[in-house]
C-alpha cells in the first residue's frame, strides 16, 4: 500500500510522455537519489584510498584529499599532519612529514591542497603477491566461461529438445540443487576433491564449475521457444542434430548465450568460499581470497585496504562500461526467458 | 550406417544421444553437485567429529536440533533477512523501472550507474561498507552528524530496532521479543539491497518494456487515470517478471553466507550472534573444531526443505495470480 | 562423423577427470624428506615463522619443511578437518589442545612419547628444561601428543608518560590500584567538555574475563568438566569489575582498535597479549612498558596459543622430520629467538637467560616480569565442548555484560546455561 501513496501523483503508465512538469521533477529527484546512493560508496572508496594514514582518522572526514602545508619562508612549504586542533585559541598543533617534528601554529598559517597518493596503491599492491592472484583469475576465469558455454549448449540442446524418459524430473533434479546453499556440500566436495589430488590445483577451481545449472536453464528456456517446425525441417534436410545446434541454435541464442558468459564471469571472479577451502599457497590463490586475507592482515589501515578494494574490482568495471548496453539487453532477455 | 540413420530420421535414438550431450555437464554435476550434497545429508544421520565418523546416531541429530535455541535464533535471523532484503529490494527496483520507463532522457546513464555494484564483489564491497559503518570514523555517522542526529553503532549494535525507536521515542520499557532484527542485520540487509537491486531494475525494465502499447492505448481511451493504468494493466501484466525476481531472490537471500562470513564480527555472525544466519551457523557447527558436522547436516536438510516448500509454496499460490 | 564434437568433449572431460588421480604425497625424491607444515601465522608473525623454517632447511639437507599459512585459526582448523575427513591431512600442523583431543580420538595423532625418549629425543635434564605445566598440557592420559610451539600470555601494557603525569612510577598490583589508576588517567583533556583520554581500552573477548576470574579464585569449569562454573559469585565479582573498568574509566572497541588507541597516546594502560608487541613496533612515540596482570585474592594468567601435532597418517620418514622440526624449533636457542621477535613466550627455561631475550628484556621494559607469570600460569579446559563453548562465554557472557545489555550476573548465568547446553550435547 505504501506503493500507492508514493507512487500516486505520478504518471506511471509506460508508453506515454508525461507531461506535468512537477511530476517530471519527481522522477528525475527519484532517479538522482538512487545515483547518489549508487555511487557514494565507490566514490568514498576511492576517496579514502588517496588519502594519508593520518588524513582517514580525521573527523568530520574530507571528500577528497587534502594535504596541509605550512610556509617554510622563501616560498617552499612543508607538508604536515594535523595532530589536534584547538578552536577556541584558534591554534593548531601540526607534525612535520618528513621530518616528524611538532609545532603549534595559527590556524590561518595552514594551507589545504588537493593531495591525492597514489603511492598507496603501489603499497598496497606490493604487500601481497597481486599480480599472481590476478593471474590466476583471470586464467580461472577464461577456462570456466570456455567449459560453461560447452557444458550448458550441449545439456540444454537435450532438455529442450531430445526426448527421453524421465528428461522433466531429470531437469527438476538438476534445478533443485540450485537450492542446496554451497557451504552444505563443501567438505565432501573437498574429500573429492584430495581423492582426485585437485586441492591447491586451478583443476580444483575449475573443472568443479564448468557444469552451471542456471546457465543451462536459461538456454533450454530459449531453445525451447526455437519452433519445432524449424528442427524437423532442418532433420529432413540431412541436418545432423549436432549440425542443427552449432549452425542454427547458437546464432540465434547469442544474447542468451553473452548472458551466460557475464553470469559465468562475474560468479568467478567473485566466487570466495569455494577457492578459499580449496586453495592453500598463493600460487594458485585467486584474487579475492588474496584480497580477504590482506584486508585480515591490515587491520586498520582503510587507506591500503581501499586501494586493494579499487584494483580488485576495477577490471569488472571497465569491462562493464565497454560492453555495458550488450550486457544489459542479454541480461533482459535472459530474464524473460525465465 | 543405414539403419542408424533410419533409425535417427524416426526420432526414436534420443535417448542415447540425449546421454553423449548431457554427459559433460551431467559428470560434473553428479560428481560435484549430487554425490556431495547426498553425502552430507547422509551424514546426518551419524556423529562426525573433526573429520571422522564417530558412529550412527539416527535422528538424534534431528533431536538435538529442534532443542537447540542457537538453532531456532539464527532461522529467526534468516527470516528478518530474507523479509528485509526481498520485499524492499523488490519494491524498490519496480519504482526504479518504473521511473526509468518514464521515455526520460540519459535512461542508459541511470541504468549502467544502477547496474554497477552487481558486476563488483562481495569481499570488496565488504571492506567499502564496514568502513562506511564504521561507528567513529564512518560516512554514515557524518552524515547523520550533519542532519543533526547521534552516532550509531551499525555493525556492532546487537540491539533491536524497534527496542531502539522505542528508546528513541523515550520509552523505558520494550517487551524483549519484539525487539526485532538489531541495527547490524539492518546494515547488512542495507548492503544486500544495494548489491542486488541494479540486477533487478533490468529485468523489471525488460518487463515493462515488453508490455505492448495498445493496452495502454485502450486504458487511456477509457479514461483511466495513471493509478488505474498501473494496477489493471502494468502490474497484472508484469506479474511473470515480478514471480521470477521474488522467487530468485527469496532463493539467493536463504542462502546468505559470505556477506555475513565477511562484514560481521569478530567473531562472525555478531554483535552478540544478533546476524547468525542459518548458513553460517551450519558451517559454524560443521566446520569448526568443536563442531559435528552430522548435526551441521542436519541443519542443512531441513534448511533445504524450507527452501524447496517455500519455493513451491510460491509456485502453487502465488503463480496461479500471474498472467501469462 | 558428424557427432564427433559432442563425444570429443566427452571424452575429453572424462581424461582430465582421470588423469587429475595421483598427484603430490608429499613422498621421499632423492632422500629428501618434504612435510607440509600447516599453520595460521600471517602477517608479521608469518614472515618470522617463514624465516625459521628456511633456516632449518638450509641446515638441514635431507628435510624440506613446506610452511603453508592458513592466514587465521578458524581457517586452519576447517582445513585440518577437512584434510582428516579426506585422509590426506598435512604431516605437521599448528592446533589447539582441544583439536589434538578430537584428533587423538581419530586416531589421526601420532603419539610422541617413543620420539621424546628414543635416541633423537630429550634428555631428563632438557624435559626439566621446559617451562613447567606446558609439557603435561599436551598429555593426554599420560601420552604427549603434541609439543608447545606458540604460546603467550596477557600483560599490561603501560604509557609512562601518561601515568607519570598522574605522578604513578610503577605498574599497578592489584585490582583495586588498576581501577583507580584507571581512574585518574580517564579525563578530558582539551576541555571540550567531552572525554578524550582513557585509562584502558579494551575488545570483546572472553580472554580478559577468564584471567579475571582466576584472579578471583574462580573456575571456569567444575573439577570434572561438565558444567560451568564461571557464573559463581567470583565470577559475577570479576565480570562486574571487567565492566566497571572498560566502560567507566575505559572503552570498548572493535577488533583491534583499541590497540590503535593506546598506540596514539590516547589511552594510559591496555591488556594484550605479548604477541602484540610485534604488532606495536615502531608504532609508539611514547615511553612503554609492560607489566604483569594486576592480581586480587590470587595471581593469575592463561596460557593462550597452540601446539604443534604430528598426523599418524603420514609416512616414518616424514614423521621423523617432522619431529625433527619440532625438537629444532623448541630448541633454546631457537625458542629464545622466535619469542624475542615475535613476542611469543619462550617454551624453555634455559631460553629465558639466553642472549636474544636478555636484549628483548632490555629493549621493553617488565617483559621479563611479565614471562614470569609462566611460573604460577594457567590452562583453559581441553575438552572440545568447551572449545565451542567458549564462544557463548564471549558472546552471550562477556559482549552483553560489556555492551550493558544484560548485567554482569545475568549474563553470566545466560552464557552457562549455553555452556551447560553444550557439554551436555557433546555427550553424542
Amino acid at each position: 500500500m505504501e506503493s500507492t501513496a508514493t507512487l500516486k501523483d505520478r504518471d506511471l503508465n509506460a508508453g506515454f510522455r508525461l507531461r506535468r512538469g512537477a511530476g517530471r521533477f519527481g522522477v528525475y529527484a527519484g532517479l538522482w537519489v538512487g545515483i547518489i546512493v549508487m555511487i557514494v560508496p565507490f566514490f568514498w572508496m576511492m576517496s579514502t584510498s588517496l588519502k594519508s594514514p593520518i588524513e582517514i582518522l580525521e573527523f568530520p572526514p574530507t571528500w577528497i584529499p587534502t594535504g596541509h602545508y605550512v610556509s617554510a619562508g622563501e616560498g617552499t612549504w612543508d607538508e604536515v599532519y594535523v595532530v589536534s586542533r584547538d578552536e577556541r585559541a584558534g591554534s593548531v598543533t601540526v607534525r612535520r612529514v618528513e621530518s616528524g617534528a611538532e609545532s603549534v601554529v595559527a590556524e590561518d598559517q595552514v594551507k589545504d591542497r588537493i593531495r591525492l597518493r597514489f603511492g598507496n596503491y603501489i603499497e598496497a599492491w606490493n604487500q601481497a603477491p597481486f599480480a599472481r592472484y590476478y593471474f590466476n583469475t583471470i586464467f580461472v576465469t577464461l577456462f570456466v566461461v570456455a567449459g560453461v558455454l560447452v557444458t550448458s549448449s550441449l545439456a540444454a540442446y537435450a532438455f529442450a529438445r531430445m526426448k527421453f524418459r524421465g528428461r522433466d524430473n531429470l531437469f527438476v533434479v538438476f534445478l533443485s540443487m540450485m537450492m542446496v546453499p554451497q557451504p552444505v556440500y563443501i567438505v565432501p566436495s573437498y574429500i573429492i576433491l584430495v581423492k582426485l589430488g585437485w586441492v591447491n590445483t586451478y583443476q580444483a577451481l575449475i573443472i568443479p564449475w564448468i557444469a552451471h545449472i542456471f546457465s543451462i536453464f536459461l538456454l533450454r528456456q530459449h531453445f525451447k521457444t526455437i519452433p519445432n517446425d524449424l528442427y524437423d525441417a532442418a532433420i529432413i534436410d540431412g541436418c545432423s542434430r549436432f549440425a542443427f545446434l552449432w549452425r542454427i541454435m547458437l546464432p540465434l541464442s547469442k544474447a542468451v548465450l553473452v548472458a551466460v558468459v557475464i553470469f559465468t564471469i562475474v560468479g568467478t571472479w567473485n566466487s570466495f568460499l569455494w577457492p578459499l577451502v580449496m586453495t592453500n599457497t598463493p600460487d594458485v590463490r585467486p584474487l579475492q581470497v588474496g584480497l580477504a586475507r590482506f584486508s585480515q592482515e591490515q587491520g586498520t589501515n582503510h587507506e591500503l585496504m581501499m586501494a586493494a578494494a579499487a584494483f580488485s574490482i576495477a577490471p569488472l568495471i571497465v569491462a562493464y562500461f565497454f560492453a555495458q548496453k550488450q550486457i544489459i539487453q542479454s541480461l533482459a532477455t535472459s530474464g524473460m526467458k525465465s | 550406417m543405414t539403419w542408424l540413420g533410419n533409425l535417427k530420421r524416426k526420432k526414436i535414438m534420443d535417448p542415447l544421444t540425449a546421454v553423449l550431450y548431457l554427459v559433460p555437464a551431467g559428470v560434473i554435476v553428479v560428481v560435484f553437485r549430487m554425490i556431495p550434497i547426498g553425502s552430507a545429508f547422509i551424514l546426518s544421520f551419524f556423529d562426525v567429529k573433526m573429520g571422522r565418523i564417530r558412529g550412527f546416531v539416527g535422528l538424534a541429530q534431528y533431536a538435538r536440533l529442534f532443542q537447540d535455541p542457537t538453532f531456532w535464533s539464527s532461522l529467526g535471523t534468516t527470516a528478518y533477512y530474507v523479509v528485509g532484503v526481498v520485499p524492499l529490494s523488490l519494491f524498490l527496483s519496480l519504482l526504479a523501472a518504473v521511473l526509468l520507463n518514464q521515455k526520460i532522457r540519459g535512461l542508459g546513464f541511470y541504468r549502467t550507474v544502477y547496474f554497477l555494484p552487481v558486476v563488483t564483489s562481495l569481499v570488496a564491497v565488504s571492506m567499502v561498507w564496514k568502513w562506511i559503518f564504521h561507528p567513529r570514523l564512518g560516512l554514515l555517522n557524518y552524515f547523520l552528524g550533519f542532519l543533526g542526529g547521534g552516532s550509531l553503532q551499525w555493525l556492532e549494535e546487537p540491539r533491536g530496532i524497534f527496542e531502539m525507536a522505542a528508546g528513541a521515542m523515550g520509552w523505558s520499557w520494550w517487551p524483549a521479543g519484539l525487539a526485532g532484527p538489531s541495527l547490524a542485520l539492518i546494515a547488512v540487509i542495507v548492503v544486500a539491497i544495494w548489491r542486488g537491486i541494479g540486477y533487478n531494475i533490468v529485468i523489471f525494465l525488460a518487463g515493462l518494456q515488453n508490455i505492448p502499447d495498445q493496452y495502454y492505448e485502450a486504458a487511456r481511451i477509457d479514461g483511466a487515470n495513471p493509478r488505474q493504468v498501473f494496477w489493471r494493466v502494468t502490474w497484472p501484466l508484469l506479474s511473470p517478471t515480478t514471480f521470477y525476481v521474488l522467487l530468485s531472490t527469496t532463493i539467493v537471500s536463504f542462502q546468505v553466507f559470505t556477506q555475513i562470513y565477511l562484514m560481521t564480527g569478530p567473531p562472525v555472525g555478531g554483535p552478540m550472534g544478533t546476524t547468525k544466519v542459518i548458513v553460517y551457523y551450519l558451517f559454524e557447527k560443521g566446520f569448526d573444531a568443536g563442531g559435528n558436522m552430522g548435526y551441521a547436516s542436519a541443519v542443512a536438510l531441513v534448511l533445504f526443505l524450507i527452501i524447496l516448500s517455500l519455493t513451491l509454496f510460491q509456485r502453487r499460490v502465488v503463480e496461479r495470480r500471474v498472467y501469462y | 562423423m558428424r557427432r564427433f564434437p559432442a563425444i570429443a568433449t566427452v571424452v575429453a572431460t572424462v581424461a582430465v577427470l582421470v588423469t587429475g588421480c595421483g598427484g603430490d604425497d608429499g613422498a621421499t625424491t632423492d632422500g629428501v624428506t618434504s612435510v607440509q607444515f600447516w599453520h595460521a601465522m600471517g602477517g608479521p608473525l608469518g614472515d618470522r615463522l617463514d624465516e625459521l623454517v628456511d633456516e632449518f632447511n638450509e641446515t638441514h639437507q635431507d628435510i624440506v619443511i613446506e610452511s603453508v599459512s592458513m592466514g587465521r585459526y578458524q581457517a586452519l582448523s576447517q582445513k585440518i578437518m577437512a584434510a582428516v575427513a579426506a585422509g590426506e591431512p598435512p604431516a605437521l600442523a599448528q592446533a589447539y589442545e582441544a583439536w589434538t583431543g578430537e584428533l587423538i580420538e581419530n586416531g589421526s595423532a601420532e603419539p610422541l612419547d617413543e620420539y621424546m625418549a628414543g635416541p633423537g629425543g630429550f634428555s631428563p635434564e632438557e624435559i626439566a628444561d621446559f617451562v613447567p605445566g606446558m609439557i603435561e598440557n599436551n598429555t593426554w592420559d599420560g601420552t604427549v601428543y603434541s609439543f608447545p610451539f606458540n604460546k603467550s600470555v596477557r600483560a599490561l601494557y603501560l604509557n609512562k608518560d601518561l601515568l607519570a603525569e598522574e605522578g604513578l612510577d610503577a605498574a599497578p598490583v592489584d585490582w583495586d590500584e588498576y581501577m583507580s589508576y584507571a581512574a585518574l588517567l580517564t579525563k578530558d583533556r582539551d576541555g571540550d567538555g567531552r572525554k578524550d583520554q582513557w585509562g584502558t581500552a579494551g575488545q570483546i573477548s572472553a580472554w580478559m574475563f577468564e584471567n579475571l576470574l582466576i584472579q578471583n579464585g574462580g573456575k571456569i569449569l567444575s573439577d570434572d568438566g561438565t558444567t560451568a562454573a564461571f557464573a559463581s559469585s567470583e565470577g559475577v565479582e570479576a565480570a562486574e569489575f571487567m565492566v566497571r573498568l572498560l566502560t567507566e574509566y575505559g572503552k570498548v572497541t572493535s577488533g583491534y582498535e583499541y590497540q590503535n588507541d593506546f598506540q596514539a597516546g590516547k589511552v594510559g594502560m591496555i591488556e594484550g597479549s605479548t604477541v602484540s608487541l610485534s604488532f606495536m613496533e615502531g608504532k609508539y612515540t611514547f615511553d612503554m612498558a609492560v607489566a604483569p596482570l594486576p592480581r586480587n585474592k590470587e595471581r593469575g594468567c592463561f596460557v593462550a596459543g597452540t601446539n604443534v601435532v604430528i598426523f599418524a597418517d603420514a609416512t616414518p620418514a616424514q614423521k621423523r622430520a617432522a619431529w625433527e622440526f619440532i625438537k629444532w624449533f623448541v630448541s633454546p636457542d631457537v625458542t629464545a629467538r622466535w619469542a624475542a621477535k615475535t613476542g611469543y613466550a619462550p617454551v624453555r627455561l634455559s631460553a629465558m637467560e639466553s642472549e636474544a631475550m636478555t636484549r628483548r628484556f632490555e629493549e621493553i621494559e617488565g617483559l621479563d616480569e611479565v614471562y614470569r607469570q609462566l611460573e604460577f600460569a594457567s590452562y583453559e579446559p581441553r575438552s572440545a565442548a568447551w572449545y565451542a563453548g567458549r564462544k557463548h562465554l564471549e558472546e552471550t557472557g562477556v559482549e552483553s555484560a560489556l555492551r550493558l545489555h544484560r548485567s554482569p550476573a545475568e549474563a553470566l548465568t545466560k552464557a552457562a546455561e549455553a555452556v551447560n547446553a553444550e557439554l551436555r550435547s557433546s555427550g553424542y
